[in-house]
């Protein structure tokens, strides 16, 4: 029988340890890839689909009583020609408000409008005047995660949006789930904010608890998304364990509260497509 | 003495102070500052520090109460007899803890319950706050599960509901077989696992031990290779610190040109950079890109009673009170914190003179409370009495005072400063001395920090340096 030699040992030992290496190395570079797309898709604020929803949404909430209407209009006048001289009083600074509070995107072209975009959004996000639907728009234009933000903020400014939504994420009184959801993501994903998981969780988890304080809008979109958020951490291990079975738990909630808050089931691909 | 170095309930602190004899040695104080600084450093770094290995060989380093004084400390083990009141709120024996700030840790004991128990015999470990909040991760070997108790020391009533229901897992072993508890601290969390299998997480809490105990109810219990050990930075404690970087955080007042405190010089550095990275941009109510006010002008007495100095050169204010309820005080004019932001305001303190029982020096907050009614403006203080530590709540509407919390603290050096930090997050209340965190409370309201201040309560001389407040 033959012998091998001791340097042929060593050499396959050797040529074993590179292998495993490689393998890990490859695994490794998988995992990271993987974690990297997730973390890219969280920084997605609106999806087509969720823009739609909610202008439709919006649509329906404004659109005039029938009954009011035909008050206005057929019993003295005197309501239709107030309603024109409302019109007529319409300043550059109400069609933004008004613009802006409804979730659309009011066009910014010149110097001028986007000062006085910046004006109006200043004065109502803060203050005896706040109003959170301006708050919330400037944070998106700050984050360039609306049309006009470049427009806006020459420089994508995420500190400063995180600025602001700390205002909302983590006071009692003007709590709002969509500040605690998008300055989770940014404590996640944001290459300019250090990654901070834990304090991401603790956000989300107060976020799914449903608890809201701001007074107008809906806010289960965003509840929703919580939920999937923690979902995902989970599953990646991010601040928690890494656990399936809690990662499926979150999809549950996520699932549940859809369905009794739309009335229909989602696949949960739709549902990360939609809300996260 | 102890110099504020172990913030615990009183009854525990003779045998305390007799296992941290050290610190009542000329110079102790600063070797202890230097061992901790390189376990912080440490510990930043991720590693692991050892911070307690008993073997039970020494009786003394322990404190007994109830039924910890008939234990049998022998070969490395002891023998603790059930507590006779299962509902007792006595941790029989308890050792001080020496943990350093913001820390994560873990816990682990061997314990063996009688062979012979029957239903319902738990033993296990408690962890101790300087509040006397008690937190007992229990195993009941029979039912095969674990819960984690909670005892509020009092504030909210006394047992809380538990923070980890019973929950059951295969590794726990039946009675008279050994059991390894563990217990690890991570982000605010407890993880609990029982021989190396985790068993539950309980809920992010804002709490840190300083001492650990063993305690067992309706069966003895052996306890053997009790071990601490620091696991790194705790992240939920270090953002409280400010040792954990929050963006946009703002720094609305710093009476400090030069210090040589960790925590506070952590805090400059990130808020500066989060500052320099805010002027960019446009400013929301034109007070962004202000600056804070120059120390040297910023101080203002605050009342007519008593005396107010300021030494610009030590950047330090004196308060002298007078005899009676009469409180004098001091605040610097300030920027004011973004309303819901949290934020904190924190101070080192140093007496002049003693104060008497209820009088003492602190710090306070003021803020704008909302309501549907309109807006008042409360006020939070934290008081450092001769003998304990006061969370005090004043009601602006009914202008009435209540005290929120009151907790023990250990005699501290002649003249030796002690530094206090008060963080609003929310509803919440979190203090911190050297620190350390002592205490986490719920405000009536939330408060929007609007101005903050210095404080002598009755007949005391108390200087105040490092003042600080900034959104968190």
């Amino acid at each position: 029988m033959l012998k091998r030699s001791p340097s042929v040992g060593r050499r396959s030992v050797l040529l074993g340890v590179i292998g495993t290496l490689l393998v890990m190395a490859a695994t490794a570079a998988v995992a990271n890839e993987r974690d990297a797309s997730t973390r890219q898709a969280l920084l997605r604020m609106y999806t087509t689909a969720e823009a739609q929803a909610r202008y439709d949404a919006m649509q329906r909430s404004t659109q005039p009583n029938q009954a009011g209407v035909a008050m206005a209009a057929g019993v003295s006048g005197l309501a239709a020609a107030a309603q024109k001289r409302l019109e007529a009083a319409r300043t550059q600074d109400d069609a933004m408000f008004n613009v802006v509070e409804a979730g659309l995107d009011y066009p910014i072209k010149t110097v001028g409008d986007r000062d006085a975009m910046r004006e109006m959004l200043d004065r109502n996000a803060f203050g005896k005047s706040y109003n959170f639907s301006t708050r919330r728009r400037l944070v998106e234009l700050a984050l360039h995660a609306r049309r006009y933000g470049p427009q806006m903020f020459e420089r994508r400014d995420p500190v400063y949006a995180a600025r602001l939504l700390r205002m909302n994420a983590y006071d009692n009184e003007g709590y709002g789930p969509w500040s605690a959801l998008t300055l989770a993501k940014l404590y996640l994903a944001d290459a300019q904010i250090p990654r901070d998981e834990t304090e991401a969780a603790r956000l989300l988890e107060q976020c799914a608890q449903g608890k809201s304080t701001q007074l107008i809008g809906d806010h289960t979109p965003d509840v929703i998304g919580c939920h999937l958020l923690l979902s995902d951490m989970y599953r990646n291990g991010w601040s928690f364990e890494r656990s399936a079975e809690n990662a499926e738990a979150s999809l549950q909630s996520a699932r549940a509260l859809y369905r009794s808050h739309f009335n229909r089931n989602a696949t949960d691909d739709q549902l990360r497509a939609w809300f996260r | 003495m102890n110099s504020y170095l172990s913030p615990v309930p009183r009854r525990r602190l003779a045998a305390m102070q007799a296992v941290t004899s050290f610190a009542n040695r000329g110079g102790a104080t600063l070797a202890l500052c230097a061992i901790l600084s390189i376990c912080t450093t440490a510990q930043a770094q991720g590693s692991t520090t050892m911070l307690l290995t008993d073997a039970f060989g020494q009786a003394s380093a322990w404190t007994q109460e109830g039924e910890g004084k008939s234990a049998q400390f022998t070969d490395g083990r002891v023998l603790l007899p059930a507590l006779a009141n299962g509902n007792s709120t006595v941790t029989p024996l308890s050792r001080f803890l020496e943990m350093p700030p913001a820390s994560a840790y873990q816990a682990s004991v061997r314990i063996t319950t009688a062979a012979d128990a029957g239903d319902d015999g738990a033993a296990g470990l408690t962890l101790i706050g300087a509040n006397d909040t008690q937190l007992g991760v229990m195993v009941r070997p029979r039912e095969g599960d674990v819960v984690v108790i909670h005892y509020d020391g009092k504030r909210r009533g006394g047992w809380q509901p538990p923070l980890l229901g019973y929950t059951r897992n295969a590794a726990v072993r039946g009675h008279g077989q050994p059991n390894l508890l563990s217990v690890s601290s991570r982000d605010g969390r407890l993880y609990i696992s029982v021989n190396e299998q985790l068993v539950g997480v309980t809920r992010s809490l804002d709490f840190a031990p300083s001492a650990v105990g063993l305690r067992n109810t309706r069966t003895a219990a052996t306890y053997e290779a009790l071990q601490v050990q620091g696991q790194g930075m705790d992240n939920r404690l270090g953002r409280l610190l400010g040792l954990v970087k929050t963006p946009g955080a703002r720094v609305l007042f710093a009476d400090a040109a030069t210090t040589t405190s960790s925590t506070v010089t952590g805090l400059f550095s990130s808020a500066s950079s989060m500052f320099k990275g805010l002027t960019g941009s446009s400013a929301p109510e034109g007070s962004e890109a202000e600056q804070p006010p120059s120390p040297s002008k910023a101080w203002t007495p605050d009342s007519k009673d008593g005396s107010y100095r300021r030494d610009i050169s030590r950047g330090v204010v004196v308060l002298t009170g007078t005899e009676g309820d009469d409180r004098v005080t001091a605040r610097p004019n300030m920027l004011t914190a973004l309303p819901g932001a949290p934020s904190f305001v924190q101070a080192t303190i140093r007496l002049l003179t003693e104060p008497q029982d209820t009088d003492g020096p602190g710090i306070y907050a003021e803020g704008d409370v909302f309501s549907s009614t309109g807006k008042t403006r409360d006020r939070v203080a934290v008081q450092l009495n001769a003998k304990d530590l006061d969370l005090i709540w004043y009601d602006s509407a009914s202008n009435k005072r209540t005290t929120l919390d009151s907790v023990d603290v250990p005699a501290r050096a002649d003249k030796a400063p002690v530094q206090i930090r008060l963080v609003l997050s929310g509803q919440q209340a979190i203090v911190f001395l050297d620190g350390r965190w002592i205490t986490s409370v719920a405000l009536p309201r939330s408060l929007a920090l609007y101005r903050a201040g210095v404080r002598v309560d009755g007949k005391t001389t108390a200087e105040f340096s490092e003042f600080t407040a900034a959104e968190l």
